[in-house]
């Protein structure tokens, strides 16, 4: 019996959920102000107070686009707001359309109604504008938004025209002509793969293309640094007056003696003057992190002008002194990361614990039965400069066969003659949890750091094992 | 013709009118494809059939006991996605309505029990089946039925101890009216039960019997119960050690007289590389290199669960398991509950994935390797492997437990010495005083040789043979201790003379071991009640909490400082 009460007692509660769920997702979602019988392009025209808006609606032709079957949200400027707009967009058909197009987007998007939500919107120019609570960019809204068939319609107080990005921005501009001309020079011509016609494929399957390809220009920068024409992201963009870039060049040109435009001391400047977010003049803090991961020392004082670009902003400064220890710094060749071997065998690639409880990774050759085996490295790009060179190799622990004291090798690379040559020796004693000091080194020109670990020349084992948690070089600086 | 012609034939003409006049019985012909209870046990196969009946729907008591067991205990977590039932199981705030608390899944299988077991008696008494036949199967289902009571009593304390079948579904439903026997006195009644068992020997069937088979790619070998285990667990909780010693070592040297493959490997606990009867140790291909961690469900320590029944490796580790196979019903409801792909109910809890991250490897890995070996991780969450590899069995008994709570009875019963060997490094690297060369015992007399022997009588449950040289090779040679197996670092030596500092240790390498298996709450009951330390159980059920956030944690250690509050309540009213 009971169960049979229970049954109903079930059906019961499930119909009032039903109920009262209808009600409940009807408020939710409940839009007032909805005209069904209109589109946006009819709305806009039968308001009067924005009706030089509309105008240019018309003339740039997004009325055919707002009376489409897609949905569009429109931030209309009243026409107080338009009253001062520069009459070089109206004049130009282009930047009209360009000036229409920054006020529409694609899809309808509510007021949120969230405090400090932001809201990142593409515009029909592929402009991004950012709206936070009622204001559109710079502009607040007026009013509710009208909601008809095919969109909303909110009334703004102020024009929004459409802005350049941070690279278009640079371009134009003179206030860092040196920086500038420099970045721009990094640009290199290559064939427009998708639009070129391809004749036939070559031995190893790449294409070949008809005489005179199209071509497009690519700038290193984008890739090595930071694409800053992408305008859905956001970054803060650093110009350094000539004098300031000239002195930061100058610098580093000892360190980074480089021709290649793309490793010189001038790309080692430009490199770190992007950072990921927009950080206002009045908002910038006294250090921020590049997007390459190095320290910028800012002062607010050396803004010398700021320009909100579409995608970020951009700071001109008088000076911005890097650090030297920041822009040379102290590196790690990791063991467990080596380049190749001089033979196959067994490398254990350990995870352990030093004496401090602290988690390590290195590596270990034993027991190889070879005479001076050798375990390869390789660092890009390190700077010429004198480094003091520490060593970190830890045996005999927990699971170590290696209780003996060993000596291992170090061998540097010298590019002129293409020999490795004896550089530091380095005596292991079990449980060193220090660094050990090797000695100093010197790279003989910009480029490539090789060397190789090298075990003794015996084949026994426990006195030919090569183990290595790093190499550090501190470079001795002035 | 005599009187009693007459009467014969009087009758018969009587039979055959009451047949003729009573249409309504010749209309009732028994329908075919149901079977009436009266005609269920007419011989062997029957019987057969009745025993593989009870285990199917043991089976499906696996889910409510995996999440009892674990889910109220610290080794596992509730997942984000988890029911509101299961966070309440989680959070010991269970209300009276949840499903989980509901302890009428183990009573219907119960009640089946004893139905079967008074078909049984019947069957003897008609001659249907022989002695022999009905001392295994009753046996068999007599312990079932005894681990089911058990199970309610660790999880319920006070239950109804019923062992007459019922005569109508009313006395089913009425069955909170029957008196309720303390979980004490049910320990008392189920030792003398099963004591009296007429059949107790370490396997429920032997080799030979129509129980003893291979059917679908399963060994139904280690399908049933093992008695034997059942008899040590209720020893072991009544606080008669030496008897749950014995029991247990029974077990243990259950295989002490086959061929070698079968006397070193099987339930002794080695990091033997045999592919066919060993290989479940922890294996890295190259020393000190975690990248190089053997995980595999075929092979090393992940294939105790991952490897067919059918396999002398698997049977080397197992007792008592019973697997799933996704063509039939009933479906591994771990599968389910376990992926971050399917409904994801648990996972396992941040208390046991820093215990095995506070341990440390032999080859001086920072971890114990069992971690990776018992779950996954990934980006949609960590998946419990252990329950599911392979298609998943659920698993019982097996012998990384049985070393554990022989050793628990042994710690207890003064041997703590005896079970520090089996937690750690093994019997002959504990107890050998002797000659070592280069590292290795290296007896150079007979007397050395002899310190690998455990210092007992030989008919004493302690009594191992663990000699190891050119000729001599003891049973136990092999045994290399659960820690050891797993490659991880032996505890100090300071324990093997401390009881209750062992107790904790052996209780915290079954979470380790064990973990999600369906062990934790009842040890943390069991070594809770022995020790009378509510603070026992109380305490790790509080870091489970305290380290997944859950603002209760202190309000729940409370209440589980109260004995009472261990116990879920028996509602039959529902």
């Amino acid at each position: 019996m009971t169960k049979k009460y229970l049954i109903y007692i079930a059906f019961f509660s499930i119909s009032t959920v039903f109920c009262s769920c209808k009600d409940n997702w009807e408020v939710h979602n409940e839009l007032k102000n909805v005209d069904n019988t209109i589109d946006l392009a009819q709305k806009i025209d039968s308001q009067a107070d924005i009706s030089v808006f509309n105008g240019f609606v018309k003339s740039t032709g997004y009325d055919k686009v707002l009376a489409s079957a897609q949905n569009y949200t429109v931030w209309a400027p009243s026409n107080a707001a338009l009253a001062g707009l520069d009459a070089a967009i109206v004049a130009d058909p282009v930047k009209l359309k360009d000036f229409v197009a920054n006020h529409i987007a694609l899809s309808t998007y509510p007021l949120s109604t969230k405090s400090n939500d932001t809201l990142r919107v593409k515009l029909l120019n592929s402009k991004y504008a950012n709206i936070i609570d009622a204001k559109f960019e710079e502009s607040n809204i007026v009013g509710n938004g009208q909601f008809v068939k095919n969109g909303v319609l909110y009334k703004v107080d102020q024009a929004v025209p459409s802005r350049l990005n941070i690279w278009d921005y640079m371009l134009s501009s003179t206030d860092a002509n040196l920086q500038k001309n420099y970045i721009n020079a990094l640009s290199i011509s290559v064939i427009d793969s998708a639009n070129a016609t391809i004749i036939g494929y070559n031995a190893l399957g790449r294409p070949i293309f008809a005489p005179n390809p199209p071509m497009v220009s690519r700038n290193t920068y984008w890739v090595n640094v930071a694409d800053l024409r992408a305008e859905a992201q956001e970054y803060t963009y650093f110009m350094l007056q000539d004098a300031a870039f000239t002195s930061e060049t100058a610098k580093l040109a000892n360190y980074y003696p480089s021709v290649d435009p793309n490793l010189s001391a001038s790309f080692y400047v430009v490199k770190d003057l992007t950072v990921k977010g927009v950080y206002t003049a009045d908002k910038l803090p006294d250090t921020l992190l590049s997007v390459r991961g190095v320290k910028i020392p800012l002062n607010k004082g050396n803004v010398v002008k700021s320009y909100r670009a579409s995608n970020g902003i951009v700071h001109v400064l008088k000076a911005l002194p890097f650090r030297l220890t920041d822009k040379v710094p102290v590196f790690k060749v990791e063991g467990e990361l080596p380049l190749s071997f001089s033979a196959s065998r067994t490398i254990s690639y350990r995870t352990k614990l030093d004496d401090k409880g602290k988690q390590y990774k290195d590596i270990q050759v034993y027991n190889h039965l070879l005479s001076e085996f050798s375990v390869f490295y390789v660092r890009a790009n390190v700077p010429t400069v004198k480094y003091k060179v520490y060593a970190r190799a830890i045996s005999g622990a927990l699971g170590d066969s290696q209780v003996a004291a060993f000596t291992q090798r170090f061998f540097f690379l010298n590019p002129g003659t293409a020999t490795f040559n004896l550089t530091f020796t380095h005596l292991v004693n079990p449980l060193t949890y220090t660094e050990t000091y090797l000695g100093e080194y010197t790279p003989a020109t910009f480029g490539n750091l090789n060397f190789r670990l090298t075990s003794a020349a015996t084949t026994a084992v426990n006195v030919n094992t090569l183990i290595l948690d790093y190499l550090r070089f501190e470079p001795v600086l002035p | 013709m005599n009187l009693n012609k007459k009467i014969a034939s009087l009758l018969i003409l009587g039979v055959l009118s009451v047949g003729s006049w009573s249409c309504r019985k010749m209309l009732d012909v028994p329908t075919e494809d149901k079977l009436d209870s009266i005609n269920g046990f007419k011989n062997l196969s029957d019987a057969d059939a009745a025993v593989i009946g009870i285990y199917g729907q043991f089976q499906g008591l696996e889910k409510l006991y995996i999440l009892q067991n674990e889910l109220r205990g610290d080794l596992v977590d509730v997942t984000s996605r988890s029911s509101a039932d299961l966070q309440e199981l989680s959070s010991h705030t269970t209300s009276r309505t949840n499903p989980y608390v509901d302890p009428r899944p183990y009573y219907q299988v119960i009640v089946n029990c004893n139905d079967v077991l008074k078909n049984f008696d019947a069957m003897k008494a008609n001659l249907r089946m022989s002695v022999d036949d009905y001392n295994k199967r009753y046996s068999d289902i007599a312990a079932l039925r005894s681990w089911i009571y058990l199970q309610l009593g660790i999880q319920y304390g006070s239950i109804p101890y019923i062992t007459e079948p019922f005569k109508s579904v009313d006395d089913f439903n009425n069955l909170a009216s029957y008196p309720k026997t303390t979980f004490d006195e049910l320990l008392d009644k189920l030792i003398a039960f099963n004591e009296a068992l007429p059949y107790k020997e370490a396997y429920a069937y032997p080799s030979g019997s129509s129980l003893y088979v291979t059917i679908d790619g399963n060994s139904t070998q280690k399908l049933f119960i093992s008695k034997a285990f059942l008899l040590g667990d209720l020893y072991l909780w009544k606080g008669n050690y030496i008897k749950a010693a014995e029991n247990y070592a029974k077990l243990m040297n259950a295989e002490n007289n086959s061929g070698d493959n079968f006397r070193f490997n099987f339930y002794k606990i080695n990091n033997f590389t045999d592919a066919t009867y060993a290989n479940l140790a922890v294996q890295y291909t190259r020393s000190q290199d975690e990248s190089s961690l053997l995980n595999s469900t075929e092979a090393g320590w992940r294939a105790i669960f991952g490897l067919p029944t059918t396999l002398s490796a698997w049977g080397s580790e197992w007792f008592w398991a019973m697997p799933f196979n996704p063509a039939f019903k009933p479906v591994n409801p771990m599968l389910d509950l376990c992926s971050p792909l399917k409904s994801y109910q648990i996972k396992p809890s941040q208390a046991i994935k820093d215990l095995w991250n506070s341990q440390t490897a032999n080859n001086g890995i920072p971890y114990d390797p069992r971690s990776k070996l018992s779950f996954n991780t990934s980006a949609m969450g960590d998946a419990i492997t252990k329950l599911t590899d392979n298609g998943g069995k659920w698993g019982i008994y097996r012998a990384a437990l049985l070393h554990l709570r022989f050793s628990e009875a042994a710690n207890r019963d003064g041997q703590t010495k005896l079970g520090w060997a089996f937690l750690n490094i093994g019997l002959n690297r504990t107890y050998y005083v002797g000659t070592f060369l280069a590292g290795a015992m290296s007896p150079v007399s007979v007397a050395e040789l002899n310190t690998m022997i455990t210092p007992y009588p030989q008919d004493s449950p302690y009594y191992f043979d663990a000699r190891k040289n050119n000729d001599v090779s003891g049973t136990w040679y092999r045994s290399c201790g659960i820690r050891t197996r797993a490659n991880v670092t032996p505890i100090d030596v300071s324990f093997q003379t401390n009881v209750v500092g062992l107790e904790g240790k052996l209780i915290e390498e079954a979470a380790l071991e064990l973990a999600f298996e369906g062990n934790r709450w009842p040890d943390l009951v069991r070594i809770a009640r022995r020790q009378n330390n509510p603070a026992f159980l109380a305490d790790r059920i509080y870091q489970k909490l305290l380290k997944a956030g859950n603002p209760n944690a202190a309000s729940v250690r409370q209440k589980l400082m109260d004995p009472a509050n261990w116990y879920l309540p028996f509602d039959w009213s529902k």
